[in-house]
């Protein structure tokens, strides 16, 4: 009968597996937002609409998000706060902030940008086509991308419950610490 | 065996709290997308009606002539991920309905208590939450948005202050509508 130990592991781990995990690569999909001359210049790009690869940085923090998740917008401050903090640790921008808003129109976007007073650049996705790349990830959830290669060194989903150590994970990731 | 159900619990002891991090809801999966006949219709009077809250007050639509238009959001049932995802976006919007004079109502043929958890889940919903249980659905139906399995569709309904019924969405039940064309639809109404 041990025999059936790691079936049943294995069954409970298949029953519990995320999207995505470390060591999978980031899906290279088109970008579309409504961005500022500011925002286009920190990510590097010229346009409103381009491929994740088109970013210009040594690594990318995404947050999987949606205006309409009762997490996500109590999160919100808080991934305010972690975008504010990346200031004084990487005063070059190696690491760029981004945020996906999962079936969100460029509306509600915009609405949840002003909400919460959202400074790094925003993207819709109407159609659901960043939600499937993503496989229909859970809201929110957070990415730490390699740019270069655009492999996933970090997901987690579900509330940031503590965002200080979500910070020393993302600078652990990015060669900041 | 004994040993392979420990670790099977233990597995689930390990992997449970990644769960309990989200927002758990029952899916329904894809149902027919619109399932009743509407009842009214744009240009005219809406149909009176008074319900309890989940705060426990009664609300009555005829409260609100001459004062508030008021936003009608009938979402089929509590704890399902639709729902669940529409009404915390209306929740944080609520300035922008206000701008345009109107309250918003959040029915939904559930029981108080239902509702009540629902809410608190949520992020705690301000605006009121509108119990049509008891008679079963009948605001709903009165409104001809009543589905057969005793749900109410994803519905929209804009009421002017003179309760003349404006704008009418009953929206595909397995899909969540635009925010931002009800609000086009509230700017028009000024």
């Amino acid at each position: 009968m041990k025999r059936f130990a790691p079936m049943l592991f294995a069954l409970a781990l298949m029953m519990f597996a995320t999207a995505a995990v470390a060591g999978d690569t980031f899906p290279d999909m088109k970008l579309s937002g409504k961005l500022s001359d500011a925002q286009k210049a920190y990510l590097g790009v010229t346009a409103d609409s381009f491929n994740v690869s088109e970013i210009k940085g040594d690594y990318l923090f995404v947050e999987a998000y949606s205006m309409y998740c009762p997490i996500c917008q109590r999160d919100a401050a808080e991934v305010n706060e972690m975008y504010a903090a990346m200031a004084s640790v990487d005063p070059k921008s190696t690491v760029k902030f981004v945020g996906l808003a999962m079936g969100n129109t460029p509306f509600e976007v915009e609405f949840y940008r002003k909400k919460y007073e959202v400074e790094f650049p925003l993207f819709q996705d109407e159609d659901y086509s960043v939600h499937k790349a993503l496989k229909e990830v859970g809201t929110p959830a957070f990415y730490i991308v390699k740019l270069d290669t655009l492999e996933i060194l970090f997901m987690s989903e579900g509330e940031l419950k503590d965002k200080d150590a979500l910070m020393e994970t993302l600078k652990a990731n990015t060669n900041l610490q | 065996m004994r040993l392979a159900i420990s670790v099977f619990i233990l597995s689930l002891l390990v992997a449970l709290p990644a769960l309990a991090e989200h927002h758990v809801t029952y899916n329904n999966g894809k149902m027919k997308p619109r399932d009743s006949k509407l009842k009214v219709a744009v240009g005219e009077q809406a149909p009176d009606f008074e319900l309890p809250s989940i705060k426990g007050k009664k609300i009555r639509l005829a409260d609100y002539r001459g004062k508030n238009n008021v936003v009608i959001s009938f979402v089929p049932a509590a704890w399902t991920p639709i729902c669940s995802d529409q009404w915390p976006g209306y929740n944080i919007a609520q300035e922008m309905f206000h701008e345009y004079d109107a309250v918003l109502l959040g029915i939904s043929v559930d029981n108080i208590p239902t509702q009540y958890a629902w809410s608190e889940a949520m992020n705690t919903i301000t605006f009121p939450v509108l119990s049509d249980f008891w008679p079963h659905g009948k605001v709903a139906d009165s409104f001809g948005v009543l589905r057969s399995d005793g749900m109410a569709e994803r519905a929209l309904f804009i009421i002017d202050k003179k309760g003349v019924i404006r704008y009418i969405d009953v929206h595909d039940i397995n899909t969540r509508p635009d925010l931002g064309l009800l609000i086009k639809e509230l700017q028009k109404i000024q």
